[in-house]
């Protein structure tokens, strides 16, 4: 099947140190492989949860498995397998931009152990009644403490290998972004004794990590990708990443207003958050527009069709769950509604798969079968797995959008009670289940086809 | 545009929505105790918030507009169902919510975590 196969060489290009350049590349494997398998784990938790909505579970049940238990590992799992998939992103692509080795790869390995054991017992925790109770912010502070030393090992042998090798601004925007990344954690460690000011700073975590911090990554990374792939000058591809993380990070710092608006915070917010959260579509439009446009102008090739086709889909993906589906609901007005609903649960989903699921299994999809050793490999397990979980989080986004605009309605619109609206959503969260099993699906196609599917193939690329 | 004009866009446009950013932090800290009332925010309160946090409450319910869709916002339910609503709600949920299609966990919640909670959720219904 021509069409579906991958070829990753250049033209010409035929011994192993042309697929991964540098040996300690070879690190990012055991993050991928990880993280794949945690995301795994988040949807079939995600499964639970679902039930949970759709039918009456009973009170036995209940006690030993309370939803707000399972929901903590659904979030924390989301966010423990993307940290991981960008470190291993980082991994990959610093050797190459450095044109060095990785500083330390027995210390690259004693991070990835340190942040996985203390995810575990963060889990296992969880199950016991640990936690900090703050939604997403759950870890212990005790744990906390081993997640800022893996996070400063991480820092210290990426930021060893920039600075001693090449620099160029891909390597300075993501080392930038990651900085940027563990100091806002910082800020959610705290005890804070006024819920206003503690909310406040939760954001500070939340908001800036997926508007500020991970953008920064997730530009860095696409911009490696896309100029492996489409053969787009360095020059032009470092250009729109100067642009993009520009706007990006204009819009979304002071556009963490948005999320002041109820919260006992000064009124200045509502016209801040909302003007620059109205923003906040225009790098991600530049962003779809450039990687077309930078494509077609320089007439290039596309050396890689599943890569691209993940590129694409990160683009388009982030237009439409992170652009259209949070500006819909980032006005004032409408957020006066729509706020602390199932609107904002389609919102995270879509955004959340769209943005950065999508931009990991880019980068998961651009290097492991290098890492496998695979010169041309079989592209249709992983079209598959990007149509099936593509299709079905969409579905997702609008059984939860549709839950939303109900309990919208009939709670906020109508002023019944909570109850009521939830009897009327509840057909939506079977359908719902539905989609969260063929996620589940997708994922297990994209697992398998990614690590065990027939292995590399020997043949070399025409 | 030249890769060099790209880079200050990025330093300028970034500093001036930071600058923007931690100035309203700044007037944030400044009216925040008067907004939230912080006169009222006693001992008992930040314990109230300490069982809060310890039963995971957030992660059903939401608050002030934040946390989990899967429960009622608590932010004025001192006001709805008052000191012994609450108190029954987290003390005997099986028998409360007996006939409801959504139960709610028993989480063993003590005499003083309940009354610590009632003052904590009187605090937060006056925000």
């Amino acid at each position: 099947m021509a069409v579906s196969e991958a070829v990753i060489t250049n033209a010409g290009d035929s011994n192993d140190r042309e697929l991964v350049p540098y040996r300690s590349q070879a690190v990012a494997y055991w993050y991928f492989i990880i993280a794949l398998a945690l995301f795994v784990l988040q949807i079939a938790v995600g499964l639970w949860l679902a039930i949970s909505y759709a039918f009456t579970i009973p009170q036995g049940i209940v006690d030993v498995l309370p939803f707000g238990m399972t929901r903590a590992m659904h979030t924390n799992l989301l966010v423990l397998w993307l940290l991981l998939g960008f470190m291993g992103g980082a991994y990959y692509l610093v050797p190459e931009e450095s044109e060095r080795e990785i500083y330390s790869v027995k210390l690259a390995y004693l991070q990835l152990l340190i942040l996985v054991g203390t995810g575990v017992a963060a889990l296992v925790g969880f199950a016991f009644g640990w936690t900090q109770g703050r939604p997403i912010l759950e870890i212990p502070t005790l744990l906390d403490f081993f997640i800022v030393a893996g996070a400063l090992i991480f820092l210290f042998n990426i930021g060893m290998t920039v600075l001693k090798g090449r620099k160029t601004a891909i390597t300075g925007m993501l080392l930038g972004g990651l900085v940027f990344l563990a100091l806002l954690y910082l800020f959610g460690m705290p005890f804070y004794r006024n819920l206003t000011i503690d909310w406040f700073y939760w954001w500070w975590v939340v908001h800036l990590w997926v508007e500020g911090a991970w953008e920064l990554v997730t530009a860095a990374i696409l911009a490696f990708v896309l100029y492996k792939v489409t053969g787009v000058r360095r020059q032009v591809v470092e250009k729109y990443l100067y642009l993009e993380t520009a706007l990006f990070l204009f819009t979304g710092i002071a556009g963490t207003g948005h999320h002041y608006y109820w919260l006992g915070a000064p009124r200045a917010w509502l016209w801040v958050g909302g003007i620059f959260s109205a923003m906040e579509v225009l790098p991600i439009i530049a962003m779809v527009v450039d990687t077309f446009l930078t494509h077609r102008r320089e007439g290039t090739k596309i050396k890689n069709k599943v890569v691209w086709t993940f590129a694409v889909g990160t683009a388009i993906g982030h237009l439409i769950g992170a652009g259209a589906w949070g500006f819909v609901h980032t006005l004032p007005q409408i957020n006066y509604y729509t706020h602390g609903s199932q609107v904002t649960a389609s919102h995270g989903h879509v955004a959340f798969f769209g943005a950065y699921v999508l931009l990991n299994l880019t980068m998961f999809w651009y290097a492991v079968p290098r890492l496998r050793g695979s010169r041309l490999y079989s592209g249709t397990g992983a079209y598959w797995g990007f149509w099936i979980m593509g299709l079905s989080v969409i579905g997702l986004g609008v059984c939860f959008g549709i839950a939303g605009v109900l309990q919208t309605y009939i709670e906020r619109v109508m002023g019944l009670g909570f109850m009521t609206a939830q009897a009327q959503m509840q057909f939506w969260f079977k359908v719902a289940l539905f989609f969260g099993a063929s996620l589940l699906i997708g994922s297990l196609v994209t697992f398998w086809s990614m690590f065990l599917g027939k292995g590399p193939k020997t043949k070399t690329a025409g | 545009m030249s890769k060099r004009t790209a880079f200050w866009i990025f330093v300028i446009g970034t500093t001036s929505s930071l600058a923007l950013f931690l100035f309203l932090t700044w007037d944030t800290h400044r009216q925040v105790n008067a907004l939230t009332h912080a006169d009222k925010l006693d001992e008992q309160v930040v314990a109230g918030k300490h069982v809060w946090e310890k039963k995971n409450c957030n992660n059903c319910h939401t608050i002030l507009g934040f946390g989990v869709y899967y429960a009622p916002d608590l932010t004025n339910v001192y006001q709805r169902i008052g000191a012994d609503g609450i108190i029954a709600a987290v003390q005997h949920p099986e028998d409360l919510y007996a006939d409801s299609f959504r139960k709610m966990p028993n989480l063993g919640v003590t005499d003083q975590e309940a009354a610590d909670l009632v003052a904590f959720l009187e605090w937060t219904s006056n925000i």
